[in-house]
């Protein structure tokens, strides 16, 4: 991994190429920050905590065209494929953690022999420019979670702030070349090597920074819950006051659940996939009026084994970045540390 | 992955197409008009409607017999008996049914549809000619080489025959029947005019090669077989379990009682096979609806070893 | 501890230990700043997690149909309205109820606090009279609360609940809005606009109509299949029509407690539709939202005098 130093202003000039030849998406303060396509580098916001809705949205639309229909065409040409719309984009300044989400969600959606295209192509058409933390917000957990503020994970080019600068374009930065796509962003960029000091400086502050994080209950007990813990009333009583809404699912970077709906008028449509979370007591109910999971409860439960227990054993890793949204998100204050707390006695 | 041997249950065949869906990291191409194209799992084939048989006398099930638009379908839709498909009415939206035809039959498909939800009520108005949508083959379907040397006891209850009766058929026909060992066929429904595939069934207890036992929870008309619930019949046919596999598909109470009679006739749990219902979106194990614990009825499944899912929580 | 918490946890557990309850609906302290949780106090040691401050925004009649029989439940004004409403629509038995009314003094608007911050994380925020002191990182951010209160109690005109069986002594405050926050626009391109914009931000998860009190329908229309009402597409036309048909629904209905808005993840707030539906019940059948038991509601029964030139109306 090539390790080298950039300034503010030369940021800004790689942005600036960036945007004339790709879409760049960054964070934006507006009324708080959001992930924007922005036009400049002077909008993007660098002195943040994290975005209010995660990176993933970007991958995995909200809503998105699976495929368009028209019935009143020749039979073998009902069916179009959605067009694709994944330009080339650099998402830029996100979070270790955004980062880390994407190679979570990769597991997922790019599993043989199955792989979700539209997923797909965004991910191999999308650079990551991650920016390292250097404070912490008051719900991260990422190091309970096998992240961290300097964990490279997912990322193309990775930046650490090192000197602040006291006026913005001021700043210096260490930007470490993860990948060959990070590589390819900085073609004809001469960066210079950033030198040994330096680099120990950033890598001892991050490890500074890491070490503040309160590590939360021991993930790996709380793996065995599903054999252990299955039917412990801990359960019903960590949700008492859950509603049952999707913020936290909707604000995840990797929660990924989606339901298929058609969309027709007049002989033409569209086969659409939206977010879909298993907290809402509709989203296993068979026609039959059947419902494997009626209860609140196993609701809650279905979404904490899937992220802590059965993802793991998927996919050899939780499904969690420890970004806190879903701590920030809940409208009834509920806190998925004291859950797994809570939990994690119980196992 | 599902089951104790690995080799046998595999998700549907990968085409070559599909094989080119390489990770991301080793794509660092920026530009998506280089890209060959990959084949994408959420489009449906398109099929034609060539016959629509009403099975039921109360008209809830009907069995669609479809046939592929473009000849070259046919080999992207390799299945074997017990897998699914994501059965679609363009505007309407898709329902996963099991394959009620076997691949021993021909090109064409059968699918055996419960009018239940909106999808399938709008199926039930097809007609033959109509367009039919057909995603898949999708699920691991049923272990046919381990089945093979081995006798089948094959249990059914009400609607849930169709994929046995895909069984079935692969099993009897004459290029297959010689793997298989003795084949035992239990089928009942509430009563004479809910069985389904009457007809055949009638065939099958002629034929000397299987042993075929129907049974209703209740007579009506001229009714003159077998009277009784599926579980007390399989008690009094006794299906001997040595070298054997039970597969099991049926309503939830009929499982419930056929279960405990087939674990006295001495089969083992990782020989008695059910195949399971799950409300499912995308069929291919992304969308999280259908899961069971870690396992995804639509990837991992339908089909489960008794011995597999005592290891799994009681959700389904 | 101030008075008003001591009150509150006397009472809780008096109602627990003479068994008048089961069970006490309040706040306790929750994981973050300015984010007080429901509490559910069964014991003397939950009365004792009991707390209040502005930031108890959460409508807790939303928690009143669960199993527990008989329910003691803290009620602000808007609260206790919203109880009436949902007395009014049969919804549990009065006497299996117990209203601890508590006086407001108007809750934070934590959408507002996130806005001076351009934040939404902050570490830490605590009240110093009549200012609230925010710390994100570094920064300190001093407000008036006034100025980062709730649209609604900046308006409530009814902020001592209406309906109790208790009544904490406490203050109550109505800081008076300099204009109404809730006005639309005269002109119909910039109402349209507005709406447009706070549509867009909606992502469908539904937080709104959960942690709403009077949004208890069995199968809402939004979940609906068969027939669909409203697309479950998180897409402009679809969320305009999710937000129109719930401001429909909440017509005489809606007791402006803030809840929904509170709770929306991504900041969508149409009370200005919830105000306008409001108006209307106001002013053609002089009824308000939850002010008597004993008003019928007017959607839900006819009378002689009943106006109906809306259905001419353009």
């Amino acid at each position: 991994m090539r390790r080298g130093t950039i300034t503010r202003e030369d940021l800004n000039e790689l942005i600036r190429r960036w945007t004339a030849e790709r879409k760049v998406i960054a964070p934006v303060r507006r009324d708080v920050v959001e992930l924007s396509p922005v036009g400049s580098a002077d909008e993007i916001a660098m002195d943040y905590s994290n975005t209010q809705l995660p990176t993933k949205r970007h991958f995995f639309r909200p809503s998105e065209v699976l495929l368009r229909f028209d019935l009143r065409a020749a039979p073998d040409r009902h069916v179009v494929e959605a067009e694709s719309d994944a330009d080339p984009t650099v998402l830029f300044g996100v979070r270790p953690c955004e980062a880390r989400s994407h190679t979570l969600l990769d597991r997922v959606f790019l599993r043989e022999p199955y792989c979700d295209p539209y997923y797909q192509q965004r991910r191999a058409n999308t650079a990551v420019v991650v920016l390292g933390c250097t404070s912490a917000g008051p719900t991260c957990f990422c190091t309970s979670v096998g992240g961290g503020p300097n964990d490279h994970a997912g990322a193309d080019l990775f930046l650490t702030e090192i000197e602040h600068g006291r006026e913005a374009h001021a700043a210096i930065y260490l930007l470490d070349v993860v990948t060959e796509r990070g590589a390819s962003l900085l073609t004809g960029f001469d960066l210079p090597e950033a030198d040994a000091g330096l680099i120990e400086h950033a890598s001892r502050a991050a490890a500074e920074l890491a070490a503040t994080l309160k590590t939360i209950a021991d993930l790996e007990r709380i793996r065995t819950a599903a054999q252990t813990a299955f039917d412990d009333p801990v359960w019903q009583a960590i949700c008492l006051s859950c509603v049952g809404c999707a913020a936290c699912a909707f604000l995840c970077p990797t929660c990924h659940c989606f339901d298929i709906q058609d969309e027709v008028s007049g002989g033409r449509g569209r086969r659409v996939r939206n977010w879909d979370a298993c907290s809402f007591a509709h989203f296993t109910l068979h026609a039959s009026g059947h419902n494997p999971r009626p209860e609140r409860h196993q609701r809650c439960r279905q979404r904490i084994l899937h992220k802590f227990t059965w993802f793991p054993e998927n996919f050899g890793a939780a499904a969690c970045v420890g970004c806190g949204r879903c701590i920030r998100a809940c409208p009834m204050g509920n806190d998925i540390r004291r859950w797994l707390e809570a939990i994690g006695k119980k196992v | 992955m599902t089951m104790d041997n690995k080799n046998h249950l595999h998700a549907p065949v990968p085409q070559d197409t599909r094989a080119s869906t390489a990770s991301v990291s080793s794509m660092p191409s920026l530009s998506p008009r280089e890209q060959k194209p990959i084949s994408n799992p959420y489009l449906p084939l398109q099929t034609r409607v060539e016959t629509i048989r009403v099975e039921t006398d109360d008209r809830m099930l009907r069995t669609f017999i479809v046939r592929f638009i473009r000849p070259d379908d046919v080999e992207r839709f390799r299945y074997r008996p017990g897998q699914f498909a994501e059965v679609s009415l363009l505007g309407r939206g898709e329902a996963p049914i099991g394959i009620a035809s076997s691949p021993t039959e021909g090109d064409a498909l059968a699918f055996t549809i419960h009018r239940a939800g909106i999808v399938t009520t709008a199926i039930h108005q097809l007609r033959p000619g109509d367009l039919l949508g057909v995603r898949g083959p999708l699920g691991n379907g049923f272990p046919i080489e381990r089945l093979e040397g081995c006798n089948l006891v094959i249990i059914g209850g009400g609607f849930a025959f169709t994929t046995l009766r895909s069984l079935a058929v692969y099993a009897m026909a004459p290029h297959h029947r010689g793997r298989f060992g003795r084949i035992t066929i239990l089928y009942g429904a509430r009563r004479p005019g809910l069985l389904l595939y009457r007809s055949e069934l009638r065939e099958w207890q002629e034929r000397s090669d299987i042993e075929v036992f129907v049974t209703v929870d209740a007579a009506e008309g001229e009714w003159s077989g077998r009277v009784g619930f599926v579980p007390a019949v399989t008690k009094d046919v006794a299906p001997g379990s040595d070298n054997a596999f039970a597969l099991v598909c049926g309503p939830p109470m009929m499982i419930k009682y056929t279960l405990p009679i087939l674990s006295d006739l001495g089969f083992p749990p990782e020989r008695i096979l059910l195949s399971l219902e799950m409300r499912m979106k995308c069929g291919i194990g992304i969308c999280g609806r259908c899961n069971i614990g870690p396992k995804y009825v639509c990837r991992d499944g339908p089909v489960f070893s008794l011995a597999e899912l005592k290891k799994l929580p009681p959700e389904y | 501890m101030n008075e008003l918490i001591r009150q509150i946890r006397d009472t809780a557990r008096r109602l627990l230990e003479e068994r008048q309850v089961e069970l006490v609906l309040g706040f306790e302290a929750g994981p973050l700043p300015l984010r007080n949780t429901p509490c559910f106090a069964r014991s003397a040691d939950g009365a004792d997690r009991l707390t209040w401050d502005r930031a108890c925004g959460l409508n807790l009649a939303v928690f009143l149909d669960g199993p527990a029989r008989r329910i003691a439940i803290l009620a602000k004004g808007c609260d206790s309205r919203a109880i009436v409403n949902l007395l009014k629509e049969r919804r549990f038995a009065r006497e299996n109820i117990v209203i601890v009314g508590v006086p407001c003094e108007g809750m934070i608007d934590r959408r507002k606090v996130e806005r001076r911050l351009g934040e939404t994380d902050f570490d830490d925020a605590r009240f110093e009279g009549e200012r609230l002191v925010v710390r994100s990182g570094a920064r300190t951010l001093e407000l008036p609360v006034a100025e980062v209160l709730r649209d609604a109690c900046r308006e409530c005109a009814m902020p001592t609940p209406v309906f109790y069986d208790i009544l904490l002594d406490g203050a109550t405050a109505r800081i008076p809005a300099a204009g109404s926050e809730a006005a639309s626009p005269a002109d119909r391109a910039e109402r349209w606009q507005r709406f447009e914009a706070e549509a867009a931000k909606c992502i469908r998860c539904y937080a709104c109509r959960n942690v709403c009190p009077l949004c208890y329908c069995r199968e809402c229309c939004a979940d609906q299949s068969g027939p669909r009402w409203v697309g479950p597409a998180p897409t402009p036309a679809d969320n305009q029509v999710f937000l129109l048909m719930r401001a429909l629904h909440l017509a005489g209905r809606c007791v402006d407690c803030g809840a929904c808005i509170e709770a929306c993840p991504v900041g969508v707030d149409v009370r200005y539709l919830f105000k306008r539906m409001e108006r209307e019940v106001r002013e053609r059948f002089g009824y308000e939202s939850g002010r008597a038991l004993d008003e019928k509601p007017p959607l839900a029964g006819y009378g002689t005098d009943d106006p109906e030139d809306f259905i001419t109306d353009v």
